[in-house]
């Protein structure tokens, strides 16, 4: 039952245009970094390593496929929640608006199931969303720039990662992506299953993440003690994978954190959308 | 009058400056002649850094020689290297007119009595402001180097020899280099994650390189192309 319900929730989501903004904007915006990056990338470059270059001789293609890369991942995938939210935010609310949640309610279908379904179609969507970054990012990367040792450059320390130990750390920053990025189709389910209505949930996702990022960007003493307890805090962890060596204890607890977000955040849809009094 | 020459003769001979100046020369050219041997070299390096604020595996690279001062490093990935190569010191000090060479003393270094010469440039404009170099006069080879320079502040090296000691060449070479704090805009390179906190607890401001050469293939040729 939940496969078939799987296959119309894929159906209904993939049937919106609203579904396909994601993916064009990641195009788009993929394609313009390369192509600045192509043009001015030495620039940009010279710009960045001109501290490095007063204690050392840099020598090698540092201008290469996999820092584009992760240059492009670093600034996406910071927006990349605002994309699925807009998708994930109306999977319940969506029919709740358009008066089909009532239709929907009288099938010899579970609320549980029907949750199910719908989660496992928003984590589908957040899926591919993440693999068209990933891929589109990396494919022209690698065909335009080539391969080499990445240089990632932090605000106190670079990294200087093996070429050959590049395309694995991708993956696998993909992977624990998707871990944060289900944290966001959860929280924006969750705030769907109390709203009638599909703005609401959307652009409180936005407003939250947008929040919880300024406030675990910005470097004051007084936020210290909230930034753990901000799910945003732990969203960026992918970027210890870019680390040598990897912190595999900071890396395992944030995703810990993230997963038990996740719970936390399903076990109030569940509940709340089972004991809902569906009126329309 | 014979009386004066002869006091003046005995005066300017025993005065520290000329004989420390001669002694400082001739361990010099004992280096030189000893580097002299080598037209072309090319050897395995292995390049290890202990910089707080770089992050890297050791490289593997490849080092190529050609006389009088064609020097390349290659390697499969991004490598950095000092900015003073080896074979800039041995070039400095073959041109023995661009500076002034005095003997400041003699001590031991690594088990070895060195003597050290001081070396200052003739020219107001050249990078090095002030070299000073411990040198086992025996051996004709440099066990230490310690570089003032305009544009990379005070530079020091450890030579370490082994079987190659005769061409003055190093299996080993240590440079301890002065590093500026590494500070980067947050905004600029996208770094969410980090803290100043995270930034305060390293701020070594010295770094150490340790290059070590094998496999030396001495006078057997090294192709123009390879420099291009």
């Amino acid at each position: 039952m939940v496969y078939r319900l799987l296959k119309v929730e894929l159906n209904k989501i993939f049937s919106r245009p609203r579904s396909y903004i994601g993916f064009v904007a990641i195009a788009i915006l993929v394609f313009i970094f390369q192509l600045a990056l192509y043009v001015d990338g030495k620039t940009y470059l010279t710009f960045l390593i001109q501290q490095l270059e007063t204690n050392f001789s840099i020598q090698g293609n540092i201008l290469n496929g996999y820092l584009i890369t992760y240059i492009i991942l670093q600034t996406l995938i910071v927006q990349m929640p605002l994309m699925v939210a807009l998708v994930t935010g109306d999977l319940l609310s969506g029919e709740s608006s358009s008066g089909t949640m009532r239709l929907l309610a009288t099938k010899p279908i579970s609320r549980a199931n029907i949750i199910t379904a719908k989660l496992i179609a928003g984590s589908f969507y957040t899926l591919l969303l993440v693999i068209w970054l990933g891929g589109l990012a990396l494919g022209f990367g690698l065909w335009i720039f080539k391969p080499g040792d990445l240089m990632v450059l932090s605000t106190d320390h670079i990294s200087i990662i093996p070429s050959s130990e590049c395309l694995w750390r991708f993956f696998a920053a993909c992977a624990v992506a998707f871990i944060s990025l289900s944290v966001v189709t959860t929280f924006s389910l969750m705030l769907s299953a109390f709203s009638d209505n599909s703005i609401v949930p959307i652009v409180t996702t936005m407003a939250v993440i947008i929040i919880f990022t300024i406030v675990g960007t910005l470097d004051v003493p007084l936020f210290n003690n909230i930034k753990p307890f901000l799910f945003t805090t732990h969203m960026i962890v992918w970027q210890k994978l870019f680390q040598d060596p990897i912190s595999t204890s900071t890396i395992t607890k944030s995703i810990c954190i993230m997963f038990a977000y996740i719970f936390g955040f399903l076990s109030v849809t569940y509940y709340r959308f089972i004991k809902k009094d569906i009126l329309s | 009058m014979i009386r004066f020459i002869l006091l003046v003769l005995f005066i300017t001979l025993n005065s520290p400056n000329y004989s420390e100046a001669q002694t400082a020369s001739q361990i010099i050219n004992k280096v030189n002649t000893n580097f002299n041997k080598v037209n072309d070299y090319t050897a395995d390096m292995s390049i290890h850094l202990d910089v707080s604020f770089v992050k890297m595996k050791d490289i593997m690279a490849k080092v190529y020689f050609k006389k009088p001062k064609k020097f390349k490093v290659k390697a499969e990935g991004i490598m950095l290297l000092p900015k003073q190569n080896p074979n800039n010191i041995q070039a400095m000090l073959e041109d023995t007119s661009s500076y002034s060479a005095i003997k400041t003393g003699t001590v031991i270094t690594n088990g070895v009595n060195t003597s050290i010469i001081t070396v200052i440039p003739n020219s107001d404009t050249a990078d090095l402001i002030l070299g000073k170099f411990w040198i086992d006069a025996n051996k004709g080879v440099i066990l230490k180097s310690h570089l003032t320079t305009r544009s990379n502040g005070n530079l020091e090296i450890e030579h370490f020899y082994g079987v190659n000691s005769n061409y003055a060449l190093p299996d080993k070479l240590i440079f301890t280099i002065e590093t500026a704090k590494f500070k980067l805009p947050k905004a600029l390179v996208v770094d969410l994650g980090s803290s100043t906190e995270d930034s305060k607890k390293e701020d070594n401001k010295k770094g150490k390189i340790t290059i070590v050469f094998s496999n030396y293939i001495v006078n057997k040729g090294v192709d123009d192309k390879i420099f291009k």
